[in-house]
């Protein structure tokens, strides 16, 4: 039985164990302490705490014994131990003397380390999980008492929860370590909490990277600094709190704006914290720094698009095509035009719209394509708005293999040539219409000149004569240059042949008048040429030789008598002068009448009379305004 | 003595709508002797004489106010009458079966006309 003293001694120490256990953090330190504690209430050389760590028992702490066995032996729990079979019942073993003692194997350090008596009490964590046990140890035969095992089970039941306490603590400053490794070296994320009002309380070195505000700078700003004004404007801080609040999180992915005003495109959510009682604590935000990735999508995107604007926007039908020719993709025009939808022109079915004579060439085309970087023809494709056909041209080019494609892919287009290809057509026409045109004239000009000759009295009468007569032919070749859009209109032609007598002599004397009537194209060079000799001639030998002469020319559109409708044009020529004097009048048959009488008829199917008189010249020409009927028709 | 004459008898038909040519042309073959058929300036005109009258040859424009004198030159190869085309067009061009046929190109000569229409009638 201990005596008073020692019992005052044992409730001191144990009370000194209480304040400590309260105030340590470290389970070590604790377990040392109650080890100290215990062999000194107890009066014995070594005491020891044995954690059990899956099969064994870790001798975890111990007083009285050295280095090499405290954090270092380890007892199986198989053995037949005095301390397995002390967890194993639950119960305080009492040995006074080991060596009499035959229930348990000793271990061999406690042998060597000359143990004689031992008590183990089991240690229990809250829920009654076994930690280990409490071992005194004595060097003498020892017959511990009650009192002696009370002490021991008050050490063990005190150590109970404090060793569960510890863990734990041991176990969340993991955790938080854990955490705070994390958070502090996610240098991609920014990373920070604020209290429930959104004022910032915690700020990591990812948030400083990313928005560039320092730890001290950050803390107390509120979060919705670095909201844009557009977004602040809309209310979203307010939103996102207010998502996160009651959904528990909300997610964050918006233009952010940084220290100094730059803009960061960030990807992340707000989660809100709670109490353990539910209470909001704060906000906690992780956010991931993805501007270079939005810019990139961004720009990405917007490439895309303004290809897709091109591809739809231009004229030409364009599509995308294996080696073999066989589409992929057409574009929005070619359904337009073709009536295939892009489904429809999949693989060979675009051929479909290809003239059936063409079609033969374009697959040729398409054949060997392998070796080739263009490929170019003309084919003609049908319009499903009239089911006529057009002329295109077909242009492809291989697309660039992207690294590990094996097979090639071609962009295609086809323009559509049509009216370039009429036009070439109109143009070969037309420069074959001018050279026959200007042999013909040249021509005319040599038959001119020939009989111009035959009339001539002397080379300087043929030179007057003849250039006169090529200026009238010239008038008349620069009202039909202008002619294929606006036909030449006789007042325009009668005009023309007066005003180059010269300036002086039509003044008062010259009337002319009609109304507008266009000339078929064909009359107008040799009616040009009839006009210019009765005006020669008026001027020479006529009404405008003298002073007192008056000119009139008038016409007038009639229905003519041929057996098909047509309408002519009645031009009368009346020249008034002094009387002529009796056999003054030409004998000789001037080439002006010629061309009344002869040429008008001939060439253009005319009605003509040319009569002087004693007071000068009528003449009269019924010129058809539309061809005749053809042959065969 | 030179053979001044050399269409003397002649009868020779002429197609052409230009009023200028044609007159410079039948002036030179009437001074050869030849007898004028025509001119006609009309295809209907000139096919009547083509296919009806007595012809020795004949001179043929292609175009005729636009419509093409293959009828007449038709009608002559029927009756084996020698002709000689007058083109503004190139020699090249002439309808077939024409195209080797023998041709002029505008501007010409009226003798040259008469040279090649020659060379392919039969001598008297």
């Amino acid at each position: 039985m201990p005596s008073y003293e020692q019992m005052v001694r044992r409730q001191r120490l144990l009370g000194r164990f209480g304040a400590f256990a309260l105030q340590s953090e470290d389970l070590d330190q604790v377990l040392e302490e109650a080890c100290r504690l215990v062999a000194e209430a107890l009066g014995v050389e070594r005491a020891k705490i044995l954690e059990i760590q899956g099969d064994d028992l870790l001798v975890r702490a111990g007083v009285g014994w050295g280095p090499d066995v405290v954090g270092v032996v380890r007892l199986s729990m198989r053995d037949h131990s005095s301390e397995s079979f002390s967890i194993a019942e639950r119960r305080p073993v009492f040995a006074r003397d080991i060596r009499e003692d035959d229930r348990f194997d000793v271990p061999a350090f406690m042998k060597e380390a000359g143990v004689v008596a031992l008590v183990n009490v089991p240690i229990f964590l809250p829920g009654d999980r076994a930690f280990g046990l409490l071992q005194v140890a004595s060097m003498e035969p020892r017959e511990f008492g009650d009192e002696d095992a009370e002490c021991l089970r008050t050490y063990s039941t005190l150590l109970g929860p404090v060793i569960d306490r510890l863990q734990k603590v041991a176990s969340l400053r993991e955790t938080r370590e854990v955490f705070k490794l994390i958070v502090e070296n996610a240098r991609d994320y920014a990373i920070f909490v604020t209290d429930p009002d959104g004022l910032i309380t915690h700020w990591f070195r990812g948030a400083e990277a990313v928005f560039g505000w320092s730890e001290e700078e950050a803390r107390g700003l509120p979060a919705s600094v670095m909201f844009t004004p557009e977004d602040l404007a809309a209310g979203d801080d307010v939103k996102e709190l207010e998502t996160a609040r009651t959904q528990g999180s909300a997610p964050d992915v918006r233009w952010h704006v940084r220290k100094g005003g730059s803009r960061a495109f960030i990807h992340g959510s707000t989660i809100a914290l709670r109490g353990t009682s539910g209470e909001l604590q704060g906000f906690f935000k992780i956010g991931q720094d993805v501007t270079g990735r939005h810019e990139g999508e961004r720009a990405l995107e917007r490439g895309r698009a303004r290809l897709q604007a091109l591809v739809e926007g231009i004229p030409q039908l364009v599509w995308r095509a294996s080696d073999d020719g066989e589409w992929l993709w057409s574009s929005r025009q070619w359904s337009a035009f073709t009536g295939l939808s892009e489904g429809d022109s999949e693989g060979l079915g675009w051929i479909e719209a290809v003239h059936p004579e063409d079609r033969a060439q374009v697959r040729a085309a398409w054949r060997g394509t392998g070796a080739r970087s263009s490929l170019e023809m003309e084919c003609r494709i049908r319009r499903a708005g009239d089911g006529s056909y057009r002329w295109f041209a077909m242009r492809a080019s291989p697309v660039a293999a992207v690294s590990g494609e094996t097979s090639r892919e071609w962009l295609g287009t086809f323009t559509d040539i049509h009216d370039l290809r009429r036009l070439q057509d109109v143009q070969q026409v037309l420069v074959r219409e001018l050279q026959h045109r200007t042999r013909n004239l040249l021509g005319v000009v040599s038959s001119v000149a020939a009989q111009t000759a035959a009339t001539a009295s002397s080379v300087p009468n043929f030179e007057a004569r003849f250039n006169s007569r090529i200026s009238a032919l010239s008038r008349a070749q620069g009202l039909l240059s202008t002619s294929e859009d606006t036909p030449v209109s006789l007042g325009r032609l009668v005009d023309l042949e007066l005003r180059a007598l010269g300036p002086d002599i039509l003044h008062g004397r010259v009337e002319v008048g009609g109304p507008e009537t266009p000339l078929p194209a064909a009359a107008v060079q040799t009616l040009a040429l009839a006009l210019h000799e009765l005006a020669t001639n008026a001027r020479k030998h006529g009404a405008l030789a003298s002073d007192e002469g008056t000119l009139s020319v008038k016409w007038a559109v009639e229905e003519g008598d041929a057996p098909a409708p047509h309408r002519i044009v009645r031009i009368e020529w009346l020249e008034r002068g002094p009387e002529r004097i009796p056999g003054s009048k030409p004998e000789r048959r001037g080439y002006g009448r010629e061309l009344i009488e002869d040429a008008l008829p001939y060439a253009l199917d005319a009605r003509t009379k040319f009569e002087l008189e004693a007071h000068g010249l009528r003449c009269l020409i019924e010129l058809p305004l539309e061809d005749p009927p053809r042959a065969g028709t | 003595m030179p053979e001044l004459s050399r269409l003397q008898g002649r009868r020779i038909l002429f197609a052409e709508d230009d009023y200028f040519i044609v007159t410079n042309m039948v002036s030179y073959f009437r001074g050869e002797g030849a007898e004028i058929a025509g001119p006609a300036a009309r295809l209907q005109a000139a096919l009547q004489i083509a296919k009806t009258e007595p012809l020795d040859g004949a001179v043929l424009d292609v175009d005729l106010r636009g419509e093409s004198s293959l009828p007449i030159a038709q009608a002559l190869l029927q009756r084996r009458i020698p002709f000689v085309f007058v083109t503004g067009y190139d020699a090249g061009m002439l309808p077939q079966p024409f195209t080797e046929a023998p041709s002029c190109q505008k501007p010409t000569r009226p003798e040259l006309v008469a040279d090649k229409l020659l060379s392919i009638m039969p001598r008297t």
